[in-house]
């Protein structure tokens, strides 16, 4: 990353976190952008994104920190907005007079900033029929908003990253998918599906929400069952963890603990010592071994969970209209950042990033 | 043998002292595995889809091939196994070309002596105020029923309100012209009604007993439960008059068991404390116990912890009630009979109730209701007692309730049992007639389940107790 | 029926009825459909309408109860709308009816002004 001693913020913080300020990305219905100053738990910009109703929902931010990639309206457009600014600079648009495309999920910046990946869903809009088309990986030019390239790809696909060093992008889907980093071809495959044959049925992945960038790591809960377990044993139900280095490409699954509630979204710290899971509770675990150290009951349902720079805060999200803040450590509740006007973030991600300032 | 695959929902094992109880939910028939079914099932549970070389390799050496073989032949007769590629049969709806009442409901009154709070009817008024149903309204009601009851030799009449002995005149014409009419017909004519029995006396009920009526009172149980609802328009508590009544009429009534009704309410949850004092204490022949029924914001509905501490009171109850029925003794608990007799006979339901298709309500202007409960709310009517019944839209609506796949009942293990649950609670709560009661769901199922376990003890230890305790019972209702 | 003893009076009466040859409603017939199932089991129907996936989730959780539902429903109520995740329960504001929620940008708050919605007639 050769590039990085020449820009100001750093957005993997792992070098000097005291000097580096921690912000979030929190999208809101119909149409904001609210930036968080995550130390202060308070709001620090609102902006608004012309015509992006009814839902900004996934926001990726350029490695020098200025302008945000977000997906908006019906998620069939695509917006890059100028922080300092508020002004929205390019538009990308995904859907044509007879193709209508959805990027649902799954988008993500090269390290480097040049490209945007991004995971479309399209149909072919025909007088009195439609016809699903194959979904696929488009990759567009970040400075120009120009296609560059588009390649099929799996189903079903809710989480795309980029490896750390930019060659390689994964597809998290019914399996953790890798690409080309530079044209977006599949070039192979990790199994989730047929993970722990034999020993447990096939486990069950469902997560949309990205939060990876503090840890460069993919996480997730995952869902299965002991195959020689007994319906009626509630210790044979098995929730886990599914971590995926993106520095390294290492994918991890383990067995965590007894399902007796869910997580909807996980998310690791910088340490790689930690992972965090929320929806109706939030919870602790230790990353090495997957193992539960706390878990504690939530308000109301949260959809996402992110953590400071320096692993002692947690940020959860989604669903209403605030951002509850927990001390990783004991999970107590420090306070929380209300949206304004307590506007909803449904099932927007929120990201972390840092400013030097 | 093709490769088969598990049908989970239309099996539901219940383990009860080591034996292996198989409900098999569409028909309701309940099974006991041996070992070869038992490890069969589980293998099939675990496995979910098998071959034959697989159940080889699996159970080949505990057991022959051809015990093997007839297992899997009883459970795929049973669609608890299916060949792979066979298809899912399309839910049956019976169509509904006549209506077989065997039951009329008459709202004699929608005035009412007393005021409880949490009753659901919408049309209740002071007596001054409420309306009476006339006996040309009455007469034709009954003669609907006998039509419609050509096939029957027993009918039922039952008398509903408000109170119903706010207006005994139009009941005693009823009981004078229904009993030689029947007759005639070479029926007979049963009568029943449920009071709160503040108006009770005893020249009352003995003309009661003499004709025969089957009687249930209104009553919460020992006087600090009781008056906590069932109170007068003034906000007096009834008990003290009301048990003064009850134990006149239990001292004396001789023509058939009385029972009582209880609604369970937020303060009013301690089954077995109400269950001791009305049956133990007062005398009563069975005890049955209801949650009041609201709508969806209401003070008395039972909250989620509520609920579940009433459903752990009744299977507590419910255990004294088996270990006293393997000693061959019945201590009264309707809702156990209910549901061990549901159970016993392996009813299997496709609509929750007889509304609409083995009774009806009228009200006063001869309108006709699904039943009592929906008198006097905005639900639809289905005809006039005068003009007949709206045949084709009730048969839609009877129709319309045999499938409730849309709401979440399609693998659902009671959904032979339950059908839906009552469609006024669920009116009430949900303001759909057909929406499952969802907040009972979890409870019903795991009552169900206790039904099965109960039912299998008290097969074990004392068989006998069907035939004497609860098939008289059905012969009543 | 072999292996499986009949425990009430159903199962002996369908025990005894398919030895007979008759349904339980005592009607003569062929026990037996071409997959070797009895007549009188009454499968049940496929699944209707459509989902993005087969999550359990709205009317109950995963477990079969109501304990791990989104809490409040309000929650959860965009997170469903929004990608059109259960269609059936909830207006999707993915393309049919993007204009839904305009009067309720805070669900806890503004859900009052959530109205319902009826298919348009096209053409």
């Amino acid at each position: 990353m050769k590039s990085l001693s020449l820009l100001a913020p750093a957005l993997v913080a792992v070098a000097a976190p005291a000097l580096a300020h921690d912000y979030l990305i929190a999208p809101t219905r119909p149409d904001r952008l609210v930036i968080v100053d995550a130390e202060a738990m308070a709001v620090d910009k609102v902006i608004t994104i012309p015509k992006a109703g009814p839902l900004p929902s996934l926001p990726v931010i350029t490695p020098d920190g200025k302008r945000i990639f977000i997906i908006i309206a019906k998620n069939e457009a695509i917006s890059e907005i100028d922080i300092e600014t508020g002004e929205e600079v390019n538009r990308i648009e995904l859907s044509s007079e007879d193709e209508r495309v959805k990027a649902l999920f799954g988008m993500d910046l090269s390290p480097d900033g040049t490209t945007l990946a991004v995971y479309e869903s399209p149909v072919k809009l025909y007088k009195n029929h439609y016809e699903v088309e194959p979904t696929r990986i488009a990759l567009y030019d970040a400075a120009t908003g120009e296609l560059k390239t588009r390649t099929e790809a799996p189903r079903q696909i809710t989480v795309l990253a980029y490896s750390a060093d930019g060659s390689k992008l994964y597809g998290m889907g019914r399996e953790m998918h890798v690409f080309d980093g530079a044209t977006g071809e599949k070039v192979g495959e990790m199994p989730i599906q047929s993970w722990g044959q034999g020993e447990y049925v096939q486990p069950d992945v469902l997560d949309a929400w990205s939060q990876f960038e503090v840890a460069d790591m993919v996480t997730t809960p995952f869902y299965t069952f002991r195959s020689d377990g007994d319906p009626n044993d509630p210790e044979a139900y098995r929730t886990g963890m599914l971590t995926l280095d993106l520095e390294t490409g290492e994918m991890v699954m383990k067995d965590a603990e007894a399902t007796d509630i869910f997580y909807f979204s996980t998310v690791a710290d910088a340490d790689r010592t930690r992972l965090y899971g929320v929806y109706n509770q939030l919870a602790s675990f230790d990353l090495a071994s997957a193992q539960p150290i706390k878990r504690v009951d939530l308000p109301h349902s949260y959809y996402t969970v992110n953590v400071s720079s320096d692993g002692k805060t947690l940020y959860i999200g989604g669903t209403l209209g605030d951002i509850g803040v927990y001390d990783a450590e004991t999970l107590e509740r420090k306070g929380q950042i209300d949206m304004p006007d307590g506007y909803s973030m449904s099932l927007a991600s929120i990201r972390l990033f840092t400013r030097d300032d | 043998m093709s490769a088969l695959t598990f049908i989970p929902q239309n099996a539901h094992r219940v383990d009860v002292d080591g034996r292996a109880m198989l409900m098999h939910v569409p028909t309701t028939s309940l099974y006991e595995l041996d070992a070869v079914a038992r490890d069969v099932y589980d293998l099939f549970r675990r496995l979910g889809v098998l071959d034959a070389e697989t159940m080889r390799a699996e159970l080949g050496a505990r057991y022959g091939a051809s015990a093997l073989a007839e297992c899997v032949d009883s459970l795929r007769s049973l669609d608890i196994l299916r060949d792979v590629a066979a298809p899912d049969r399309p839910v049956r709806i019976a169509k509904v070309e006549e209506i077989p009442l065997s039951t009329i409901v008459l709202n004699v009154n929608t005035g009412c002596n007393l005021a409880c709070t949490y009753c659901y009817k919408e049309d209740l008024a002071v007596p001054a105020k409420g309306e009476k149903m006339r006996f040309e309204t009455a007469k034709d009601s009954f003669e609907l029923l006998l039509r419609q009851a050509s096939g029957r030799d027993r009918v039922n009449v039952v008398f509903f309100g408000g109170e119903p002995l706010t207006n005994m005149a139009l009941i005693r014409q009823v009981v004078e012209y229904a009993e030689p009419r029947a007759a005639a017909l070479g029926k007979v004519v049963d009568f029943s009604l449920t009071t709160n029995a503040t108006l009770l006396s005893e020249e009352l009920v003995d003309w009661f007993d003499a004709h025969r009526f089957a009687l249930t009172v209104s009553m919460d149980g020992p006087k600090a439960l009781h008056d906590v609802n069932r109170r007068t328009v003034g906000g007096k508590g009834s008990y003290d008059l009301v048990a003064r009544n009850v134990r006149m009429l239990l001292a004396r009534y001789r023509s058939r068991p009385v029972g009582a009704r209880v609604t369970l309410t937020r303060g009013v949850t301690d089954v077995i404390a109400i269950h001791d004092h009305l049956r133990d204490e007062l005398g009563f022949a069975e005890v049955g116990f209801g949650p009041a029924t609201s709508g969806p914001v209401s003070v008395f509905n039972l909250d989620g912890a509520e609920l579940t501490g009433v459903f752990e009171d009744m299977k507590a109850l419910g255990r004294r009630y088996v270990e006293a029925a393997c000693r061959g003794e019945n201590i009264g608990f309707s809702n156990m009979h209910q549901l061990l007799t549901d159970i016993a006979q392996g009813t299997r339901k496709a609509v929750p109730c007889g509304a609409g298709l083995g009774m009806l309500a009228v009200d006063k202007d001869g309108d006709l209701h699904l039943c009592h409960r929906f008198v006097g709310s905005e639900q639809p009517t289905y005809g006039n007692v005068q003009d007949g019944i709206d045949v084709p839209r009730l048969a839609a609506f009877i129709e319309g309730a045999q499938d409730r796949s849309q709401y979440g009942c399609r693998t659902c293990r009671i959904r032979a049992i339950c059908a839906g649950g009552c469609y006024h609670e669920a009116y009430a709560r949900q303001g759909d007639a057909f929406a499952p009661v969802y907040h009972y769901c979890d409870l019903m199922r795991d009552w169900v389940d206790f039904g099965i376990e109960a039912y299998t003890r008290i097969m074990r230890a004392n068989p006998s107790y069907f035939r004497r305790h609860l098939e008289p019972r059905r012969a009543q209702t | 029926m072999k292996h499986l003893t009949p425990a009430n009076a159903k199962a002996k009466a369908l025990d005894e009825a398919r030895a007979e040859g008759r349904d339980e409603d005592g009607r003569e017939q062929d026990m037996r459909d071409e997959d070797g199932r009895d007549e009188d089991v009454l499968a049940m129907n496929a699944l209707v309408g459509c989902t993005t996936s087969f999550d359990p989730g709205w009317e109950i959780d995963a477990f079969g109860g109501v304990a791990n539902l989104c809490q409040p429903m309000e929650a959860d109520l965009y997170g469903c709308a929004d990608p059109c995740w259960w269609p059936a329960q909830v207006a999707d504001t993915l393309n049919t009816y993007p204009d839904w929620t305009d009067k309720a940008p805070a669900a806890d708050q503004d859900w009052r002004h959530l109205q319902s919605v009826f298919p348009k007639l096209k053409g």
